[in-house]
């Protein structure tokens, strides 16, 4: 045959695997024990879902501790089983775990209960593991498609409720929509390069006068894929409809896991585009600068939590998009910072996230979601632990010392102006000061207002659990943010290295 | 057998055998009761002359749509055909059968899923 | 042929599937913009993949690309089928207009 096939298996491709194998083999043994065993308590389909995530993290822990060279790919380097993607791992592994936890009493309050939803959690987290350790283009768009089509299923779970399948398919339409934007890209990059892996893309635009026409259009295309995908501003359309429609266990991983996955391979895919980002600068000035603004000031509007929440996600995209100006064409100190205070940003994020989403599974009942903030008058002295997580939780997400949204944004925005865009951040620290407006409101309503909120608490033990993880988290890395910075330069080191 | 289309001969003439055999068979062997509905134009269980654009069950949208997906994975089998032969040469010939073997087992875990879930019975 | 040619082909069936999604309001029909979109991606690979190779030898991603684009999207479609199904039994209707529970 004229044409050999290159593929080597390296040695150890195989055991590098075993995170995703073991989320993936979870999934199908609690969809098949459901249909099959048909158990009455699904408890144990959550106990046994728990179970694979936590042998996927200690396992990404050990490969982690193993993990010789900083860079490690497999399968002729389709996938990089490096310590970014284990960190991401590990970071899936938690917030898959605490989103299961919130979503127990929620699924059997709203009767739908069912092992598919334990089983689809399971199918998106390994696509989000595979999105992380995507090293080629193809990998990446498989990845994105093994996280999504779980998602969208996902969102339109609670099919008796008419707002879900709404939402779920203004989802889908805006996630296929972006997902073909970025097919398209990724066919135009190919087109020119001749090649799908992102090693060889730089190698390849590094090389390379800046006359190929394809490069940046496919980039540009991309970005427009990406930004749908994290809702960053002008294709941030879905993002409040499809939040507010989802079951809140299912927007609280759409917020959280979701977004980080995307990051995960944004920042893979930037760094490969490194040299040529230059004439991308003023876009992604402009779309920071649209989505911090858009998405502050959206939100002040907003007494739906859920809408508040997803329009203060678009924000966070926004801060957390603003660390890729800092990517230089060749990798320096400039871009390691930025790279490791986004890491930082992220896992900050995706403890308040998942906290606030949490607050409102348990203040929720069936007759009443809860989602109006004026439902929530007193809350803070009929439940005082209740109140003083969200408290936290919010004043994390506006940015007070000190919590961790306060050091994730000073690391984060220092990083940027390190790099020249002053302007840029002043304008960003303005927005989040504005953002204190509405993440305020929701305390002045819990502690201010008298007690006349129509809401009724029901804490059970793991939903106890999960949003006291997610507080301490919140408090541990504010307080102690320095302990995590070995782990984020030895994660963003390792993707400089596979470049 | 270095026309590359000698197999593609072989193809042909088993389609044509097997068609002609078995279509046969059934003549010779199978019982014959002819009545109006059976030798009536078979159209998959709709009338056959009327409007086209009518309603159908949705009980079909199942059928046809499970048959999609697994009907579309066959796709990955004939690349995986074509190139085995290459891979045994270099010696990873049981790696790569064993690959389509977890591929295949994972398909039939979503078909075993999907008859327990009973979404394939009619009523 | 050219690789010119393809690529103008790819970008019409890219502008129509936009257009497509753009402006019908029928859900079935957005869907179908979706697909006319992802096939006109496929279409680019394809065509790369024929033209940056050597003739019997063509650069094998590209076709791996096109394959994984063709089954993903039966899945895709799998997935919105059953959301506007849902939808249908709701509402009677599968027209995008008519979804305006989600409002601020």
């Amino acid at each position: 045959m004229a044409n050999e096939a290159v593929f080597t298996l390296e040695p150890g491709a195989l055991s590098s695997l075993a995170p995703m194998s073991i989320v993936l083999a979870t999934a199908f043994l609690v969809l098949l024990w459901d249909v099959i065993a048909k158990p009455r308590d699904r408890g144990i389909l959550l106990g046994f879902s728990i179970a694979g995530l936590a042998l996927a993290a200690i396992v990404s822990l050990i490969l982690w501790s193993h993990a010789d060279p900083v860079s490690h790919t497999i399968f002729s380097g389709r996938l990089a089983i490096d310590r970014f993607s284990l960190f991401f791992n590990l970071v899936f592994s938690v917030v898959a775990t605490l989103v299961l936890m919130i979503s127990r009493d929620y699924l059997i309050r709203e009767q739908i209960d069912v092992g598919e939803y334990y089983a689809l959690i399971m199918f998106s987290v390994f696509g989000m593991m595979l999105l992380a350790a995507a090293a080629d283009l193809l990998m990446l768009f498989i990845g994105v498609e093994a996280m999504s089509i779980p998602v969208y299923v996902l969102v339109a779970f609670n099919r008796s409720r008419i707002r879900c399948i709404e939402g779920a398919l203004k989802y889908f339409i805006l996630g296929a929509f972006a997902t073909a934007f970025l097919l398209y890209g990724i066919a135009l990059l190919y087109g020119q390069t001749g090649t799908t892996s992102l090693a060889d893309i730089h190698t390849f635009l590094e090389g390379s006068s800046g006359s190929h026409v394809l490069v940046p259009v496919g980039i540009a295309l991309m970005i427009v894929g990406f930004g749908f995908k994290i809702g960053s501003v002008p294709f941030h359309m879905w993002t409040p409809d499809a939040y507010e429609g989802a079951a809140t266990p299912v927007t609280a991983i759409m917020a959280t896991g979701v977004k980080a996955a995307a990051f995960a391979a944004i920042i893979r895919a930037f760094l490969a585009f490194s040299p040529s980002l230059v004439m991308f600068r003023v876009v992604l000035w402009v779309i920071v600068a649209l989505t911090v603004v858009v998405g502050n000031i959206a939100a002040i509007r907003q007494l739906n939590l859920k809408r508040m929440l997803a329009y203060s996600s678009i924000a966070h995209s926004g801060y957390m998009l603003a660390a890729l100006l800092a990517i230089e064409p060749i990798w320096g100190p400039q871009t390691s910072n930025a790279m490791s205070s986004l890491l930082y940003y992220l896992l900050a994020y995706l403890f308040m996230n998942i906290g606030a989403f949490g607050v409102i599974v348990v203040v929720g009942s069936r007759e009443n979601e809860a989602v109006d903030v004026r439902d929530w008058a007193g809350l803070g002295f009929k439940y005082p632990w209740l109140g003083a997580a969200m408290a936290l939780f919010m004043l994390s997400l506006g940015g007070l010392p000190p919590t961790a949204g306060f050091f994730a944004k000073f690391y984060l925005f220092s990083a940027v102006v390190h790099a020249g865009y002053t302007p840029l951040i002043i304008l960003a620290v303005l927005m989040s000061a504005a953002s204190f407006f509405y993440y305020l409101r929701v305390v002045v309503y819990m502690y201010m207002q008298p007690s006349e909120g129509a809401c009724t608490p029901t804490v059970s033990p793991l939903a106890a659990v999960a949003i006291g993880v997610s507080a301490l988290a919140t408090l541990w890395l504010g307080i102690a943010p320095s302990a995590l910075f070995p782990f984020l330069e030895w994660a963003q080191r390792s993707v400089a290295v596979l470049l | 057998m270095d026309n590359p289309y000698v197999a593609l001969l072989f193809s042909f003439s088993f389609a044509i055998i097997f068609s002609l055999v078995f279509v046969n068979l059934s003549r010779i062997f199978g019982q014959s009761r002819p009545e109006s509905e059976k030798l009536d134009t078979y159209e998959c269980g709709a009338p056959p002359i009327g409007n086209a654009r009518t309603r159908i069950s949705v009980k079909f949208y199942m059928v046809a749509i499970l048959f999609i997906l697994f009907d579309i994975e066959a796709v990955f089998v004939y690349p995986w055909a074509v190139s085995l032969r290459s891979f045994v040469a270099k010696g990873m010939g049981t790696f790569v059968f064993v690959e389509m073997l977890i591929f295949l087992g994972m398909l039939f875990l979503g078909w075993l899923y999907v008859l327990k879930r009973g979404a394939l019975k009619w009523d | 042929m050219t690789v010119q040619s393809v690529l103008s082909v790819a970008a019409i069936l890219f502008s129509l599937g936009l257009y497509c999604v753009l402006t019908r309001k029928n859900a079935v029909s957005v869907l179908m913009g979706v697909e006319l979109i992802l096939n006109a991606a496929n279409l680019n690979f394809v065509a790369f993949s024929s033209f940056t190779g050597t003739i019997g030898a063509p650069e094998v991603a590209g076709r791996v690309f096109a394959v994984m684009i063709i089954v993903l999207a039966a899945a895709e479609a799998a997935v919105a089928l059953a959301i506007i199904l849902a939808i249908f039994r709701r509402m009677g209707t599968v027209e995008v207009d008519n979804l305006n529970e989600l409002r601020e």
